[in-house]
């Protein structure tokens, strides 16, 4: 059996080799020793296990495995419950999707729309531009895979199946290539032949946790009347944001206005919340309220960051912000923006976001995957459920193709345009 | 005395979680008195004498939490005259985290939150947190100690006491029936998130110098453990300058 087990390769690789009764085992406790609704259904949980350790067992390749792991998280109805896998499903199959061609996307009714083109990447160099229909990657028709998108699907999470289909097949191993087919700004049919490249960013490694790369982007852009705002953008909640932000607050603080670009951020270490909200804020502040198992809760307060970057004493800043959301903003991203919005401290411009809001830690499994899993829940200050709703904008800006190829960016426009609103406010003695 | 101070520091990037399986048996004997089952302890690690015959202390170790892989160097430094102590923790992906008392002042620098002063109660606890002759548990910083029952602490039959401080907490500590070291405690301290309660194991005492220390230390913290090995404990070579608040503390303190 062994000689024939070496001959078939994965074909037949024994649920052992990746460790697949201890690994399901090992999810299925952690779940159940630590979910912190207090309804939740324990014999449920545990009749899942009984029906689904079988086929974990009698799995035939990781992916198999995996595929049956995600079938008993699935049955939580939750976010921040996934793994993340250690190793290939299969041996045909790769898990580096560490390189990117450069251009991100975002559903636009039916239709994945090019939103972004990074200036310095290789879709830029190749002529994509925002606003551009993504139709194929190779041989597969996107309008294929979006058809399993159910109509009656909620636009947040249709935004982020979406997303996932496309993402799956445009990033990959560096230095692959992949031919987008486009339609153009003229409504032809275009093919780019794009060679993915290692994302831009200071890698950064928590624990288990794949590798992230950072990047933070500042500018200080012109409002319509002629006023100036700070633009913060950042991809993702990491502690090297930091410094990053504080350069960028001190340098703004003197800004008419500040604009947070939190659009596609997906989340990250949520305790940062309340080191980045304390740049607006004089006084301790509650974002938000944390609960875990057995009711225990934990504020994020806002904490007030009174030194700039140089050790000096400096006052927060009191001008108005703005946070720009969209469909791809999660997570971490979602309390700090719905606590800065039921604070009434930001104005909140976009789409509503993704709705996955639960703090989770993350464990390594015996076979080498990393289980993430919601271990708390969490309301705004006001007391609003993020997980399930998503962050509502105090303005809803939707995406349009036109204005994306007249190189418009509507949600910031109209941050930018509130801005002057509120300056013009302020001047009168109202209040952001 | 450290570990009670990173038992409310270490965790600044996870909450915490309660109450170690403990394991009532029925009253089969009077309980020792509280004060007697401390001064056991103090005894075991080295005597009275040995502990009142230093006034710093410098360890080093590593802060781990095995399930998320995360670790990283500690370094803790404490005094006396007046009591303080600052506790670094490095945490690859996340940075250095900062925890300090100067006498006066409490702080946090940390690259999650940014700089923090402690006040209210958070500043009483660390205030008292400090005591670097914490092994005595000193009468003049608790309104009352009292052996509450024998139970079952890490597997081992242990005395628990509760200890009331001055500050209004409640500290409870477990003393091994049958080495007399302290087992273990569980402590509810202030943060800037709200009171965390931490359930602390200590284990593998080994001697430095003339004093036995607990170098494994796994707290237990909502659900996430940590776990805090020391590998070095030095004595009397600490050069005060290191309490000094970092400069975004001393601008915040002004």
């Amino acid at each position: 059996m062994a000689v024939l087990a070496l001959l078939f390769g994965w074909g037949v690789a024994a649920a052992e080799t990746f460790r697949a009764a201890e690994t399901f085992d090992a999810v299925w406790t952690i779940v159940r020793e630590s979910h912190f609704d207090p309804a939740f259904d324990r014999a449920q949980w545990d009749r899942a296990r009984d029906e689904l350790r079988p086929k974990a067992v009698g799995a035939r390749t990781p992916g198999e495995f995996r595929a049956v792991v995600a079938e008993l998280l699935g049955r939580l109805g939750l976010s921040h419950f996934a793994v993340i896998p250690g190793a290939p499903d299969g041996p045909s199959d790769s898990s580096d999707l560490g390189a990117q061609p450069g251009f991100d996307v975002r559903l636009i009714g039916r239709q994945l729309v090019v939103t972004r083109v990074d200036p310095d990447g290789p879709a830029a160099a190749a002529g994509v531009r925002a606003g551009w229909i993504l139709d194929r990657v190779g041989a597969v028709q996107m309008s294929g895979l979006l058809g399993g998108i159910a109509e009656s699907t909620p636009p947040r999470i249709a935004q982020l199946e979406a997303w996932k289909i496309a993402i799956t097949r445009l990033r990959g191993p560096a230095h692959s290539a992949l031919d987008a087919t486009f339609t153009d700004g003229s409504g032809t049919a275009v093919t780019k032949h794009i060679e993915r490249r290692f994302e831009r960013g200071e890698p950064v490694t928590v624990g288990s946790l794949p590798t992230m790369f950072v990047r933070v982007s500042s500018s200080l852009v012109p409002t319509p009347h002629g006023a100036h705002a700070g633009v913060i953008g950042f991809n993702v909640w990491m502690t090297a944001v930091d410094r990053e932000f504080q350069l960028a607050i001190d340098r703004f603080r003197r800004a008419d206005g500040i604009v947070i670009d939190l659009r596609g951020n997906p989340g990250g270490l949520a305790a940062m919340i309340m080191g980045l909200s304390g740049h607006f804020f004089s006084e301790p502040a509650t974002l938000g309220v944390m609960t875990t198992k057995g009711a225990q809760s934990l504020r994020f307060n806002a904490n007030p960051r009174l030194v700039n970057a140089a050790g000096e004493r400096v006052d927060a800043y009191g001008g108005p912000v703005a946070i720009l959301v969209d469909g791809l903003t999660g997570s971490a991203s979602e309390c700090f923006t719905g606590g800065m919005q039921s604070l009434g401290r930001a104005r909140v411009f976009g789409q509503t976001s993704m709705g996955q809001a639960l703090p989770a830690l993350f464990d390594r499994l015996p076979n080498g995957d990393v289980l993430i899993h919601a271990w708390g829940d969490f309301v705004t200050g006001t007391g609003v459920r993020i997980e399930g709703r998503g962050v509502v904008p105090d303005e809803p800006v939707d995406l349009t193709r036109d204005a994306l190829l007249a190189g418009h960016d509507l949600p910031l426009e109209r941050a930018l345009a509130w801005i002057d609103g509120a300056r013009a406010s302020a001047t009168k003695g109202g209040k952001f | 005395m450290f570990l009670r101070v990173v038992a409310a520091a270490a965790l600044l990037f996870a909450p915490l979680y309660a109450q170690a399986p403990a394991k009532t048996e029925a009253p089969a004997e009077a309980l020792p008195d509280a004060r007697d089952l401390i001064n056991r302890h103090v005894k075991a690690i080295g005597g009275r004498e040995a502990v009142l015959a230093h006034k710093s202390m410098h360890a080093v170790g590593t802060l781990s939490v095995s399930r998320q892989g995360i670790s990283g160097p500690i370094e803790m430094f404490g005094a006396t005259g007046p009591d303080r102590v600052v506790v670094k923790t490095t945490v690859q992906g996340i940075g250095e985290i900062l925890e300090g008392f100067d006498g006066s002042h409490a702080w946090s620098v940390s690259p999650m939150t940014g700089p923090m002063l402690k006040v209210g109660k958070e500043l009483a606890q660390t205030r008292l947190d400090a005591d670097f002759y914490s092994e005595l548990r000193d009468p003049a910083k608790y309104k009352a100690v009292k052996t509450v029952e024998k139970t079952t602490f890490d597997g081992r039959p242990c005395y628990k006491v509760a200890l009331s401080r001055i500050d209004g907490s409640e500290d409870f500590d477990f003393y091994d029936a049958a080495t007399g070291l302290r087992a273990g405690s569980i402590n509810t301290r202030e943060s800037p998130m709200g009171a965390m309660t931490v359930t602390s194991t200590d284990t593998s005492y080994k001697k430095f110098g003339n004093l036995l220390q607990a170098t494994s230390v796994t707290q237990q913290v909502m659900g996430v453990e940590q776990t805090i090995t020391l590998t070095s404990v030095e004595f009397d070579n600490v050069d005060p300058a290191v309490f000094q608040p970092p400069a975004p503390i001393k601008a915040l303190i002004k």
